[in-house]
């Protein structure tokens, strides 16, 4: 209590600018170094439960830097006003099916520049670029590094292998 | 909004490739044009089709089917970029009328077969 009143407490505009500095660091590392988010929702089923899913977030690939095919992103729904995660599967200049495989269309685009495509693991139950199109880069707020669990840290692995 | 995009079938992927997103033409390093099979390495990766057994209770149980897609990672003078393949060279192009010879390539590579429901699932 002595160093409350008479360390910090005494000094307001010590403390004032203490705290300022901590906050002004904790927005910095979370708006551009790593954040955590939970993750509610079929469409990355069985990579991401339904429920009770926590992500570690990497924000210094927001905007898609560095995010490789294979890559799960947090992004911005473009068409409401939440965040959302899925897989990219293209990103500017590659090709992609425009339907999952086995819809019986075998239509396919060429992703325009600045933008990516984007796709959940659970095809059947996931509202991804198959139905907004092609997203902006500037949307990608980080890439997903892994799931927090009670007491320990699974590392999402980019899955995209050579076959053989 | 992304910008208008111009569609072309699965068949027409080879021809496709070869100018990129800005419009330019794509060469190899030693400047000839990108031939999927030969200048790009084929890559896979799995999706899937999941079914939650019953949606009302918690925890309910859930199946999933894998789903395989093919790609093939592909090397121009200015950088690499990928070529998603699973319409044109997998195991479901060989029996389509938009099938090509690819298809009987990668049958030979041993892959697998895309949305095949299998008698296991994967998770439950």
């Amino acid at each position: 209590m002595s160093f409350l009143f008479g360390g910090l407490l005494g000094h307001p505009l010590r403390t004032t600018l203490a705290v300022g500095k901590f906050l002004a660091f904790t927005h910095l590392f979370l708006e551009y170094g790593y954040s955590t988010a939970p993750a509610v929702g079929p469409s990355m089923l069985p990579t991401l439960e339904i429920l009770g899913e926590w992500l570690l977030i990497s924000r210094r690939h927001r905007h898609g830097r560095n995010v490789a095919v294979g890559d799960v992103v947090a992004y911005n729904i473009p068409i409401n006003d939440s965040f959302g995660v899925k897989r990219v599967l293209g990103l500017p200049g590659d090709y992609v099916l425009l339907n999952a495989p086995g819809s019986g269309n075998d239509s396919m685009i060429q992703v325009p520049q600045g933008h990516c495509w984007i796709v959940g693991d659970n095809l059947p139950a996931s509202r991804d670029s198959r139905m907004f199109g092609p997203i902006p880069l500037a949307l990608i707020k980080g890439k997903v590094i892994g799931r927090i669990k009670p007491f320990r840290f699974e590392r999402l692995e980019n899955p995209l292998q050579t076959a053989d | 909004m992304s910008p208008p995009v111009k569609t072309f079938p699965a068949k027409d992927l080879p021809s496709a490739a070869q100018v990129g997103a800005n419009g330019k033409v794509r060469r190899t390093e030693d400047g000839r044009p990108i031939d999927l099979a030969r200048d790009c390495e084929l890559r896979g990766l799995v999706q899937y089709e999941c079914l939650v057994m019953q949606p009302e209770v918690a925890h309910s149980p859930i199946q999933c089917w894998p789903v395989q897609r093919l790609f093939r990672k592909c090397q121009d003078k200015n950088g690499a970029f990928t070529v998603e393949t699973t319409a044109w060279e997998g195991p479901e192009a060989a029996t389509t009328s938009t099938g090509t010879a690819g298809g009987h390539a990668m049958a030979g590579v041993g892959v697998g077969q895309p949305v095949q429901k299998l008698e296991k699932p994967l998770q439950s």
